[in-house]
């Protein structure tokens, strides 16, 4: 299986669970494969990102570049050597 | 006249503001806990109520500060009993101010990428500094009205 490499950019509450690591070299090409390989070395990383059925959590947004996964392919977007996967959470609380 | 329309829009934020947090705490949270099962954590729900109500309770913040600080200005406390009342309100405003934007960077930042678990124990001091928040402003409130 051909290898990725990507940067990551997740917020600070995040990084605490994957060591505040800023890059992943990961087997696959999709954004499956990338959480996969996350979930693997960390744990618990879906059950922070998704909801029971397996759909991420609907006020997180996972980008890769400047694109949002649910405006391209979802879980099966393709990521590319180089890339950027960032997440993005919603503007809460009072 | 101006005294007129800032305390009429301070009172407003005070009811938008108090009211989003007593709705949150004491409405809200106990109907989604029931909605899902033991040991889940409505994140769906909470979440989204977290987002909407974020534009409410900031205007509130906004909103009490600036006609707050103009109700002072323009008519300031005259007696050492008001001005120990206005100092009690300010304190109570800055613990509201303070819990809530703790919530806002630190807590709620969390829940959104917690576990059910995690979630339940983060939302659980949430709702300790919610009714805080509710307190404060029922005091800030009640001052207020003795003064003005």
């Amino acid at each position: 299986m051909e290898k990725t490499n990507v940067k990551i950019k997740f917020p600070s509450q995040f990084g605490q669970y994957i060591s505040n690591i800023d890059t992943l070299e990961f087997d696959g090409n999709s954004v499956d494969d990338f959480i996969s390989t996350l979930d693997n070395i960390y744990g618990d990383i879906r059950e922070r990102m998704f909801e029971g059925d397996g759909k991420v959590r609907p006020y997180i947004n996972i980008f890769v570049g400047s694109k949002n996964i649910e405006s391209v392919d979802g879980m099966n977007t393709k990521i590319s050597n180089g890339d950027c996967v960032s997440l993005l959470l919603s503007r809460a609380g009072g | 006249m101006l005294k007129v329309v800032l305390l009429n829009i301070h009172l407003i934020s005070t009811i938008v503001w108090v009211g989003a947090v007593f709705m949150g705490t004491f409405i809200d949270w106990p109907s989604a806990k029931r909605s899902v099962k033991e040991n889940e954590f409505p994140f769906r729900f909470i979440i989204g109520q977290g987002s909407r109500v974020f534009y409410s309770v900031y205007s509130g913040i906004f909103l009490m500060w600036t006609t707050g600080i103009g109700l002072v200005l323009t008519h300031p406390p005259q007696t050492p009993r008001e001005i120990m009342m206005l100092v009690g309100k300010t304190v109570a405003l800055l613990f509201m101010t303070g819990f809530t934007m703790y919530g806002t960077f630190s807590t709620w930042p969390k829940i959104q990428l917690a576990t059910h678990a995690e979630a339940h124990k983060l939302y659980e001091n949430y709702m300790k500094r919610a009714v805080g928040t509710f307190t404060f402003g029922i005091i800030g409130a009640v001052l207020g009205l003795w003064i003005y």
